[in-house]
Formats: C-alpha cells, sequence, structure tokens
C-alpha cells in the first residue's frame, strides 16, 4: 500500500508548537511579504478566511478574533519538517518527500482478511501517534494503493471526530468513494482539466476510471491516461518526476519599484532563494525565465517574460543571476511602477551528472568544480548566518530594500543557538 | 531548580520520546508557558499531579484534575555554559532564570 504522510496547518501548527499560550488560539502564517494568508488553523479557517487571502483585506477580522499572526519562517519549518521527514522514515519504507508537509511511503501489503486489515489499520494508528508525539506536530497518514488515491485517502482521514488523522482505503471500497468525489478534487486533475471532462460528461472520479484508455488519452493526454490508473488502483505516477519540473521564487514588492538596480536586486534575492531550493532536491537547472510586471488594476498595464537558457546546468547563484539579469535587460521598460518579480527554473536535472560536450575543455570542468564549490560555501554561510546574508552582484548592500516585510517573525527556536525556547 | 542542579542560563536537553513517570524532570506546558519541574505524584484526590521546583524559596504547584498539563518532554540532560558572556546581560538573562 502506498500513504500520505501530510502535517496538518503545517506552518501555524509549527508556530504552535513553542508556544503553549497559542494552544487553543487561532493561529495564521502570511507569506514572504506579509502579503497573503499561507498557513491557517482550523478555527481561522471557520471564520470564513481561506488560505489565500491578502492580510490586507482580513487584518481586522484577524484582530477581532484575537488571531496570533506569524510572517514566515522557514528556517524552523524546514527544521520541523526534516524531523517529521526523519521519524516517518524509522518506521516506514520508501520515505519520498514531496513538499515541505507531505511524505508519500510505502508500507505493507495489498490483499488481507478483515483481521488483518484491522491490525494493519493500528499500525497506521501506531505510527500516527508516534510521529505526533515525538515531533509535536498534527499530521494525518491516508493509506490505499495508489498515490492518488492516498491522497483522497488522507483528506477523509483528517477528520478529527470520524478517523482521528488515519484512513485506510480498503480496495473494497475505492468504488463508493470515487462515486462521490468530484473531478477537481483529484490530485492531479486541476478546475480547467475538470471543466474539460464535466464537457465531456464525466461527472465524478469513477466516470473517468471506467473510460477506455485510448479515449482518455485522446483527449486527456498520457497524464490524464495516468491519473485514470492511479484511480484505478495502479500505481504509476512517480514522484521524483512528478513533482515540480520547474521551480519559482516570486515576490511581490511592498512598494513599486522604478529602478532598474532595485528590481535587479529583488533577482538578486530571488536566484539565491532558488539555488536553495535546486540544492535540496539536488537538481541544477539549464534554462531559466524572468518575468516582470506592473500592477494589473492600474492603468499603462506591462508585464513581460524572458526565457534565457544557462550555459550549463547549474545551481550556483552568481550564473543564474547572470542570466537574470541579460532577461531583465531585455525586457526592462523605463517609466513604469513594477509591481513583482518572479524567475522560474526548468530543465532541471540532477546534480553532478551533467553533460560535458566533446569541445568543453578540461578549464571548463575545472570551472564547474568550482562553482559547485562556491555554492556548497554559500549554503553554509546561508545556513550559519540566515537567509539574504549574501546577495550576488555588484549591488550596494545598504541599498534600502524592503523585500521582506517581516513584522511578525517568531524566534528560530530550532536552528540558532540564542533563540532557543526559555523555560522557568 | 537548583536542588537538581539546574541552573540560570543552563541548556536543557528535552527528550519527547522518554514517557514521563512520577520522579521524573519534565518540561511542562502549564497555564500557557514552558516551566521545568520534577514531576511527582498526586497527594490529594482532586490534584493530578504535583509540580515541583527543587527550589525551597518556591513554592509546589498542585495541579488541579481539571486543570490543562502537557508533558512536552522529559529533561535527558543539562548542558552547563561556564564563560562570561553566558547568560546574556540585561533582559535575556532575566528571562532566562529558571526557577
Amino acid at each position: 500500500m502506498i500513504g500520505l504522510c501530510d502535517c496538518n496547518s503545517f506552518y501555524a501548527s509549527c508556530e504552535r508548537l513553542f508556544r503553549p499560550d497559542l494552544k487553543r488560539k487561532p493561529v495564521v502564517v502570511l507569506s514572504n511579504n506579509d502579503g497573503c494568508i499561507v498557513s491557517a488553523t482550523a478555527e481561522v479557517k471557520s471564520l470564513g478566511i481561506a488560505r489565500g487571502a491578502s492580510y490586507g483585506s482580513v487584518k481586522e477580522t484577524l484582530e477581532r478574533n484575537g488571531v496570533a499572526v506569524f510572517s514566515s519562517n522557514y528556517p524552523f519549518y524546514q527544521d520541523i519538517s526534516d524531523r517529521v521527514m526523519a521519524l516517518l522514515s524509522e518506521s516506514v519504507e520508501g520515505v519520498a518527500p514531496y513538499s515541505i508537509d507531505e511524505a508519500f511511503f510505502t508500507f505493507g501489503a495489498l490483499s488481507q482478511t478483515e483481521g488483518q486489515w484491522r491490525s494493519y489499520e493500528q499500525e497506521i494508528r501506531r505510527i500516527h501517534r508516534r510521529i505526533e508525539r515525538l515531533s509535536g506536530v498534527p499530521v494525518s497518514i491516508g493509506m490505499a494503493r495508489s498515490k492518488t488515491l492516498a491522497k483522497l485517502a488522507n483528506h477523509i482521514g483528517k477528520d478529527p471526530v470520524r478517523y482521528g488523522g488515519c484512513y485506510v482505503l480498503r480496495p473494497e471500497l475505492e468504488e463508493d468513494l470515487l462515486r462521490r468525489i468530484r473531478l477537481e478534487d483529484v490530485w492531479g486533475i486541476g478546475p480547467r482539466r475538470a471543466a474539460q471532462m464535466y464537457r465531456y460528461g464525466l461527472r465524478t472520479a469513477w466516470d473517468l476510471t471506467v473510460r477506455d484508455d485510448r479515449w482518455i488519452e485522446r483527449h486527456f493526454t498520457v497524464t490524464g491516461l495516468q491519473t485514470a490508473w492511479e484511480l484505478r488502483g495502479r500505481e504509476e505516477i512517480d514522484v521524483e518526476t512528478s513533482r515540480m519540473r520547474t521551480l519559482c521564487s516570486g515576490i511581490t514588492f511592498a512598494e513599486p519599484l522604478t529602478e532598474f538596480e532595485t528590481v535587479a536586486r529583488t533577482l538578486s534575492c530571488h536566484c539565491m532563494a532558488l539555488s536553495e531550493k535546486l540544492r535540496k532536491r539536488g537538481v541544477q537547472a539549464t534554462d531559466l525565465a524572468v518575468h516582470l510586471f506592473t500592477n494589473r488594476f492600474k492603468a499603462n498595464r506591462y508585464s513581460a517574460v524572458q526565457p534565457q537558457p544557462l550555459a550549463f546546468p547549474t545551481a550556483y547563484p552568481p550564473a543564474l543571476y547572470q542570466a537574470a539579469k541579460q532577461a531583465l535587460h531585455i525586457i526592462w521598460r523605463e517609466g513604469h511602477e513594477y509591481a513583482g518579480s518572479r524567475i522560474w527554473v526548468t530543465g532541471l536535472v540532477p546534480a553532478g551528472q551533467r553533460q560535458f560536450g566533446l569541445f568543453d575543455s578540461e578549464h571548463v570542468q575545472a570551472e564547474l568544480d568550482r562553482q559547485d564549490r562556491m555554492t556548497q560555501a554559500l549554503a553554509q554561510i546561508e545556513h550559519d548566518h540566515g537567509r539574504r546574508a549574501l546577495l550576488c552582484g555588484s549591488g550596494d548592500m545598504k541599498l534600502k530594500l524592503d523585500l521582506s516585510r517581516q513584522l511578525h517573525l517568531s524566534p528560530r527556536y530550532t536552528t540558532r543557538w540564542s533563540d532557543i525556547p526559555v523555560v522557568r | 531548580m537548583m536542588g537538581a542542579g539546574i541552573f540560570a542560563g543552563d541548556i536543557l536537553v528535552v527528550d519527547r520520546s522518554i514517557r514521563p513517570v512520577f520522579g521524573d524532570i519534565v518540561v511542562a506546558e502549564y497555564d500557557g508557558g514552558f516551566t521545568v519541574k520534577r514531576l511527582l505524584r498526586p497527594d490529594s484526590q482532586d490534584c493530578k499531579a504535583i509540580l515541583h521546583p527543587e527550589n525551597p524559596d518556591y513554592d509546589d504547584i498542585h495541579v488541579s484534575e481539571n486543570a490543562e498539563l502537557t508533558i512536552f518532554g522529559v529533561v535527558s540532560a543539562v548542558v552547563k555554559r561556564i564563560d562570561r558572556s553566558w547568560p546574556r546581560t540585561g533582559e535575556k538573562a532575566s528571562r532566562r532564570r529558571i526557577s
């Protein structure tokens, strides 16, 4: 069976971990720039405030209801995530993290008798309790025959009263469940794809599974077919390849920017962030694209995307930055009030599997080795001194750039000695 | 917690995997905050545990049956800093005082 372990309201739960006073209080965590809500506890959701709501628009409601507000503290969340993943790995096989707060894994056999199912479910519950007790954050576990089904099982298990965070979807119950699941609620089917499916007369997830393979592939490509197979209980989707063929770092500026150098600095921040994301996944990028945009609700709107290939697959910030700056030169238009910037990296390949061209000299190889070592060194400095300790480019470090409005930042309880929790 | 050899500024190693039993030194979540105390068996009906401060200047906390008490973890080791810069002076130092 395939399992999906997922942390409930992860960022908000982390913020609660070292704050006993918030145990029963609603908590939200804001995005990078204190722009919008990225994580909220159940109490906040019941106030009608959803993830993605802009902070400004709900600020008053939050204050009125005594909601504790935090800026995002990624080093802290990552450390707690590492703990959860480590605990999971101690109990089950094949743990494959899918995002900071969820991981797939494999555990146990497929066909069992009633009595065996019972003990199987007990075992899953035991693992569930252990992860919650040792990590201190609430998690949900869903088990089923495929990843897509595990995702659904996980969602069902989240119901605290009925299932208490764990749900094992037995094969004989799949049909009954899929007949009640709307297409857009299936992992891998977005709203647009779902709308398409509705036009072909499909109504529930079950309707997709009973269609002919060739019909599905013709209308919804091989991706749609994979999803159908997964819903039929056949494991098809590989986490490593399905997970992000691209990575993105983007920001909406606190205030509109008009200077080239200032905007370039934001790209520099993106490059540092992307380098970290790439390193964490053990991959390197072959292409990047820069997106620059003005406020889309204002007159004289401008938005442009410029792709830029990288000379070699890389995670080295200065190499990314050099390409990003070239792209910025191409799309830069003087006189606009820029509202945000974004960089995507694509063509991700495993690090260390660089293909050298026949004519690449030893000199090139030596340079790339040097870049790899530099990247490691930069990673260490960032780890020791925090994000944005370093930036690329020749910009003035003192140049005031209010990129990270983080007025509600919590301490780095678990990664910085001076920030460890205090007890009396 | 002087009686247990824990002084202001000490760093506690807290193990969440140990199941607490009476007699353990624990970090507890009590009354909206963290506190380090020796966990002792209750001495009356309406009490579920005693948090003993191991310090004659402070009184035992009798945790009543309906009060909320969560054991965050069991203290498994104490790390002593012996340089002059620790604990930090001023506000931080007073926050670090462990009773």
